[in-house]
């Protein structure tokens, strides 16, 4: 490259490195690289419930409820969303304020996003964690949380506990269609 | 004239103070320090425009900035105009160019005419384009000090503040700063104990918001008049991606 060219490649890099730091904006998407998305759900997974939670504007009425579901669960050793989704009979209630909790994330994040895509993920989750009763927490219909359960299978990003959890969804959702 | 002390790189142009500058522009012949470090706050850029263009000069910048320092700077009534001017910048770069020009000619021997002492017209452009990208540089760097300060500064209804310039240092800034890769989520994370996807969101929009508003800020002093914030960024944005783009002239 000669003297003039590197001169301009390092002002044209100069430049766009300043431009995308003006060009700032709390609602673009950060870049995140391939890495991400799996890091997102491990740690989103790990994350305790009441830290999170604690983060939904409730009616005083409604706040009361969730720190009784709280309490109960910190009781019964539940502290994590890995500990809630993954027990065998998990509070509903505390179900609710999750699933309420993601879906309010698929609402602020850009739609496609990493954010969006794990608030996604986990606002299924939380209705497939449900089992049965997931008529209880979400008043999403049958076929439509099939729809998002089989795309949540399909992701390759997700560990292979959070995978079998979607997929014994799937198998039951399928069969009570056929059944219907 | 000291040489300035060394200011971190991204401080090639430093703001316009206009309260230093009033304050300098009463105290000519009275207040030596206040004129003192105005001239040193200015020196640096003067002298990267200087070089540019007039790159034969290279050899006599020293001596040039600190004539025109004691012509101009010092002069009384000089720095009363420059702060009736908008842009104090344009006003002190076609200052030196005017001085230099003068002196040239009040000097003018053979062989060397003042045409051949001056740049051509592509070199011009791109001295332009250096100068304006200093300048933004600069802006940058002032924003980023202000978030740092503010951000470490003791807030008791955000203790999370530090936690805040950190996330905001490691992702956006980074590649600026350090001109590094920005760190990926799980290193982030891991870092700066953020307790989940939610508080990682909430810190980078916070970060996010509070750089642009002292960005806000800085522009505002630097040209005095609300109105014209908006606009400024502007000019700057399509400044910078025009430049970026590839699209030198």
């Amino acid at each position: 490259m000669t003297e003039s060219g590197h001169s301009k490649a390092a002002l044209s890099r100069g430049a766009e490195k300043l431009s995308k730091l003006i060009n700032l904006n709390e609602k673009t998407p950060e870049e995140w690289g391939d890495t991400a998305l799996p890091a997102m759900a491990r740690h989103q997974l790990a994350a305790s419930l009441g830290f999170d939670l604690r983060g939904l504007v409730l009616t005083p009425a409604k706040d009361k409820v969730r720190e009784m579901a709280l309490a109960q669960a910190a009781a019964n050793g539940i502290q994590s969303f890995e500990d809630l989704l993954f027990h065998r009979e998990p509070a509903a209630e505390l179900l609710r304020f999750a699933k309420d909790f993601f879906k309010k994330g698929t609402r602020i994040h850009q739609k496609g996003s990493a954010e969006w895509q794990v608030a996604y993920l986990f606002y299924l989750l939380t209705i497939a964690a449900a089992g049965a009763k997931a008529q209880e927490i979400s008043a999403l219909p049958p076929t439509d949380l099939l729809k998002g359960v089989l795309w949540a299978v399909e992701q390759t990003w997700l560990d292979d506990k959070t995978k079998h959890l979607f997929s014994a969804a799937a198998d039951r959702l399928q069969t009570s269609a056929r059944g219907a | 004239m000291k040489p300035p002390t060394n200011p971190p790189e991204s401080s090639i142009w430093p703001l316009t103070d206009w309260t230093g500058l009033g304050h300098a522009a009463k105290s000519v012949g009275k207040d030596a320090d206040a004129l003192n470090q105005l001239i040193l706050k200015y020196r640096r850029p003067l002298e990267i425009h200087l070089r540019a263009t007039f790159p034969s000069l290279g050899n006599q910048a020293d001596e040039i900035l600190q004539d025109f320092s004691e012509d101009k700077i010092l002069r009384e009534g000089w720095l009363s105009r420059a702060e009736r001017t908008r842009r104090f910048r344009a006003f002190l770069k076609t200052s030196l160019d005017n001085f230099v020009k003068d002196r040239l000619r009040r000097n003018a021997s053979p062989p060397v005419s003042l045409d051949e002492l001056e740049r051509d017209p592509p070199v011009e452009q791109q001295e332009t384009d250096l100068f304006n990208l200093a300048w933004a540089k600069a802006i940058v760097a002032e924003t980023l000090k202000r978030m740092e300060t503010d951000c470490k500064a003791l807030h008791k209804n955000q203790p999370n503040r530090p936690q805040i310039w950190e996330v905001f240092r490691l992702r956006p800034a980074r590649p600026i700063l350090e001109d590094a890769e920005p760190m990926d989520y799980g290193e982030l994370v891991a870092r700066c104990a953020i307790r989940s996807p939610t508080e990682a969101q909430n810190l980078l929009a916070t970060g996010k918001r509070m750089f642009l508003r002292h960005l806000n800020d800085v522009v505002e002093e630097y040209e005095r008049r609300p109105d014209l914030v908006k606009e400024e960024i502007e000019l700057f944005k399509t400044f910078l991606s025009g430049l970026s783009g590839d699209k030198m002239r």
